[in-house]
């Protein structure tokens, strides 16, 4: 009975017009199917691993921008948002920009998760690390940390074909009156998804535990391919932070230095009072040694902000990533498990029809057989009783099969978009990586010509030092 | 600089010769573990200067240096490396004999003393330093041997200037009379030279800045040796990062390893040269400090001799003066006596008068503490009284006030003991004239032994303080020139660093670029 999974290769999204019975429709999956609709669609048939269409992934142009924190009554803050966009269905292609809170981040998060669980969510910034908890929320530090991190949350969303036309992510970019269109019915847009097992059938399984028991290998690659980045990335993390302090350190004395040579300064002013301004070129060049010590800071300050931070934020989305996998797991698992049950059913529905034979692939039912032998023994109509039960199986079955016609449409589905996800995954987090890697090393490449300049400028001081008037 | 120290012997012997040669340069060219005599190791260093080898350790490098010290009490002798400083222990956390680092340290701060004193214009010339340099000349010789062997235990007993040995021959030893005082380290002048005074101040606040300050935060700079550490993992990290991507991505991350990995070596680099070119200078001139001090103290000592021996010989003189009124009265008096032939009821023993104890009209003054009076005291004088009012006593009362303030200055046992002395000398003693005389004449030779000692000394000042200055001026000179070359190696080292790393960080760029991305 279970149907062959791959038969759902030739299912498209358009099917889902066909409502389970019991479900209410709503025009929300319409406009759903409508959006879905617009862009290309996911072409199964000449689908495979290394052969992924661009196109598919490349998200229509939008760029957004998160900027001009402002500490707004003393009790939050808020940020400017600037969208750019080719989307048509955004009021213009530069909307006036908008001001949002965190908390706002936050509802757009679990509208998008409500709205396509099978997709890749990027993960808010401090969802990581509790950095919030110690000390000021209004530290410029850390709303200057917060602000990078969101500014990538929406460039994940920007840059992903399908979060990035979302109606949610749409009224939070452009809506003038945010409080009240936020709060249109939370969309429950695909049925399918956020579909929960009808509670007679739940029981009999026992859903949490199940692991899946015929692991796809692609899966099993994107998961090692995610912890072996993860595992990489940490690394990358735990070191720069011990490099962070020591860079700090190391900026801190040098200035310690540059005030131990204007300390000496002031005995080389008392004692050569006649001469070349010794005095003056020693604090020259504790000058220098300040100026040094400033850009080494800043730029450390920097590295830590940017290419550090965005390390972390990476480890985050990484999560996001293992986690959506687990879904798609768990969506498996559900169908195998359901798939199983409605094969025991079915085993139990020929023995009623079938009584004493032995059904071949099925194991003893001895609930049935011992139930049988009572029934007899105590002399009732068996087929009376036979009859009753094989009604109740029949119905159970009907509904079972639709349920795992559904569970499997599900499964495959989120493996589908399980394949895609991953791909649009690694396309942002190499456009980020790469992105990172560049400004890390121009601030890295700016701050060696800087200090080339600043130590050359002392040069012909020194080589003045001893000159005689 | 004037003149070199009475201890020079000017020699022109090869050593002579090849430092004032072209290839004038002395390198320690490497070292070695030897063993001594007991069995114990011992690090030697070879040193050539031109065609010349020799070999020394640690401890002979630090017996030279006390030496010169000693030899040429005006010059600023330059440091050699400590024997183990702290610091040392903490950065290197090994055990120190055996240390590679700190034997090249070692090295070339060892190098660096010998240079500075074979460019130093008086300490070249020295002969115990040419000796040094000697093949096969063991340093026990040179220490047993004149000059080294033949000093005054004390500085304060040496003279210094040349010129005043000549002029006087051979009163080398007069410093070392018994009668010459030698100043404690706590006198203060009475006269003070307001030019050194302030030197003195100036160094004694550099010598605390240096030792405090700077050293201790160039340091710490120097010792991110840690960091470069940091940097050698991050590029191993990232090289085993590359090997889980694929292709453009593989080769950037791997070429941004291979620039983090440049930076730690060049780090290292850096920290070398600032090792050598900067913070050891650092040491030295903290060391300097503090030999500066010794100088201008060693100065300031001689002052106070000068001023001590000013006080000695007046106190000498006054005595004297007193010794010859004394004469002088004993002279009229006898005359008197002659002239008269009588002895009258009047008449009264002069020399009891002389002795104190009876004043000059003859009346009987008694010891102050109850003793009887056989002797006098030279230095007693009897205490004025509104009787005497001879134009003798007068007169004698009224000099001194310096020997009355000694006389009071004498506490109750020293006069009892000094009673004492006197009454047993006086027992013994059966002619009060002759040891007057006796006394006179001492006195006299004491006199003249203090004025040629102050003249020597004043003159030896007045040297000492012209050599001195000079030497602060060289000094100075000297310092500004290895300052500036100090703070040239810093700068220079840096943009050397910045520059080696920014052409590996540029080279990366292109890695990264050629990443392809879809959107």
């Amino acid at each position: 009975m279970a149907q062959n999974h791959n038969e759902f290769d030739e299912v498209h999204w358009d099917d889902y017009s066909n409502e389970p019975p019991d479900q209410d429709p709503g025009t929300d999956t319409n406009e759903w199917q409508q959006d879905l609709a617009s862009s290309p669609p996911a072409s199964f048939q000449s689908h495979s691993d290394n052969d992924i269409h661009h196109e598919q992934y490349t998200p229509q142009p939008m760029i957004i921008s998160v900027q001009d924190p402002q500490k707004i009554d003393s009790s939050f803050v808020s940020y400017l948002i600037k969208t750019k966009t080719s989307l048509e269905a955004f009021s213009s292609p530069e909307p006036k920009p908008v001001r949002r809170r965190f908390q706002d981040f936050v509802w757009l998060y679990d509208a998008l998760s409500n709205e396509l669980p099978a997709c890749i969510i990027p993960r808010l910034p401090d969802k990581y690390r509790m950095k919030y908890l110690k000390g000021d929320r209004f530290e410029p530090d850390f709303i200057e940390k917060r602000r990078i991190g969101l500014q990538w949350f929406l460039d994940r969303i920007a840059n992903h074909p399908l979060l990035q036309v979302s109606v949610h992510v749409r009224i939070f970019l452009e809506s003038r009156d945010f409080a009240k269109d936020k709060l249109v019915p939370n969309q429950q847009t695909n049925q399918l998804v956020n579909h929960r097992l009808i509670s007679s059938l739940s029981d009999a399984l026992l859903r949490t535990f199940a692991k899946v028991r015929k692991p796809e290998d692609r899966f099993v690659q994107m998961k090692e391919a995610l912890d072996k980045l993860q595992d990489n990335l940490d690394v990358v993390d735990r070191l720069f932070a011990r490099i962070g302090k020591r860079q700090l350190d190391l900026g801190d004395d040098y200035q310690d230095f540059s005030t131990s040579i204007r300390g000496l300064s002031v005995f080389e002013a008392k004692e050569g009072t006649s001469q070349n301004e010794i005095d003056l070129k020693l604090r020259k060049f504790a000058e220098t040694a300040e100026a040094y010590a400033t850009t080494l800071a800043q730029m450390s300050k920097n590295e830590n902000l940017n290419y550090h931070g965005h390390i972390r934020e990476l480890l985050s989305y990484c999560q996001a990533a293992k986690d959506q996998l687990k879904e798609r797991d768990q969506k498996q698992v559900d169908f195998e498990e359901m798939t199983l049950y409605l094969q025991q059913l079915t085993q139990d529905r020929e023995r009623l029809l079938h009584p004493g034979q032995s059904i071949p692939g099925s194991s003893l039912h001895l609930g049935e057989y011992v139930a049988d032998q009572v029934y007899k023994m105590k002399g009732q109509n068996l087929t009376q009783t036979r009859r009753d039960r094989l009604s109740c199986i029949q119905i159970k079955l009907k509904e079972l099969e639709q349920e795992v016609t559904v569970a499997n449409d599900v499964h495959n589905m989120f493996s589908d978009r399980m394949v895609h996800e991953y791909a649009i995954f690694d396309q942002i987090r190499v456009k980020e990586m790469k992105q990172n890697l560049l400004d890390y090393v121009d601030r890295r490449v700016d701050f060696y010509k800087q200090g080339m300049d600043t130590w050359a400028s002392v040069l012909p001081i020194l080589e003045s030092l001893d000159d005689i008037d | 600089m004037t003149t070199a120290n009475s201890y020079y012997t000017p020699c022109s012997c090869n050593i002579h010769r090849l430092l004032t040669s072209d290839d004038s340069f002395i390198y320690i060219t490497g070292s070695q573990k030897q063993s001594d005599a007991a069995g114990k190791a011992y690090v030697a260093y070879n040193i050539r200067l031109g065609s010349m080898e020799s070999k020394h350790r640690y401890s002979e490098f630090e017996s030279l240096c006390k030496a010169l010290t000693k030899l040429h009490p005006t010059v600023i002798v330059p440091p050699i490396p400590e024997k183990h400083s702290i610091m040392d222990y903490a950065a290197l956390q090994t055990r120190v004999k055996d240390d590679i680092a700190m034997v090249e340290k070692r090295k070339r701060m060892l190098q660096t003393f010998l240079n500075r004193v074979a460019k130093h214009p008086v300490l070249n010339h020295d002969h115990v330093f040419h000796r040094f340099l000697e093949s096969g000349v063991p340093w026990s010789d040179v220490l047993h041997s004149p000059p080294l062997s033949i000093m005054p235990k004390n500085t304060m007993q040496m003279i210094v200037n040349n010129d005043i040995l000549a002029a006087r021959g051979n009163s080398n030893h007069i410093l070392s009379s018994h009668l010459i005082p030698i100043p404690s380290a706590t006198y203060i002048l009475n006269n003070p030279d307001p030019q050194f005074e302030e030197s003195e101040q100036f160094t004694y606040r550099v010598a605390n800045y240096m030792s405090n300050n700077l050293e201790k935060s160039q340091r710490k700079v120097i010792r991110r040796l840690e960091l470069a550490n940091d940097y050698a993992e991050l590029g191993a990290v990232y090289n085993g990062f590359s090997l889980n991507e694929e292709n453009e991505v593989a080769n950037a991350i791997e070429k941004i390893g291979q620039a983090v990995d440049a930076s730690y070596s060049n780090m290292g680099e850096m920290v070398t040269m600032l090792e050598g070119d900067f913070a050891e200078p650092i040491q030295e001139y903290a060391q300097f400090a503090h030999t500066i001090k010794q100088v201008l103290k060693f100065r300031h000592m001689k002052h106070a001799q000068v001023e001590m021996i000013e006080t000695s010989l007046a106190s000498k003189k006054e005595h004297m003066q007193e010794l010859s009124d004394m004469e002088g009265e004993a002279r009229r008096l006898e005359e008197a006596i002659a002239r008269e032939h009588t002895i009258g009821q009047n008449a009264v023993n002069v020399d009891d008068i002389n002795n104190g104890t009876v004043d000059a009209d003859g009346n009987p003054i008694s010891a102050p503490n109850g003793f009887d009076p056989v002797q006098s005291n030279p230095y007693a004088r009897p205490p004025t009284s509104p009787t005497t009012s001879s134009p003798s006593a007068r007169r004698a009362s009224i000099s001194s006030p310096a020997r009355r303030r000694s006389r009071y200055a004498w506490s109750g046992p020293m006069q009892m003991v000094n009673a004492v002395s006197h009454t047993i000398q006086g027992l013994i003693d059966v002619d009060p004239v002759a040891t007057r005389r006796n006394q006179i004449g001492k006195t006299k030779d004491a006199i003249n032994i203090l004025e040629e000692a102050l003249d020597i000394t004043q003159l030896d000042l007045e040297g000492i303080s012209k050599d001195v200055q000079a030497d602060l001026d060289r000094f100075q000179t000297e310092k500004i020139s290895d300052l500036k070359d100090m703070l040239l190696a810093f700068a220079k080292a840096h943009i050397r660093y910045c520059q080696k790393n920014l052409e590996s960080w540029q080279e990366v760029k292109d890695d990264i670029d050629k990443i392809p991305v879809q959107f």
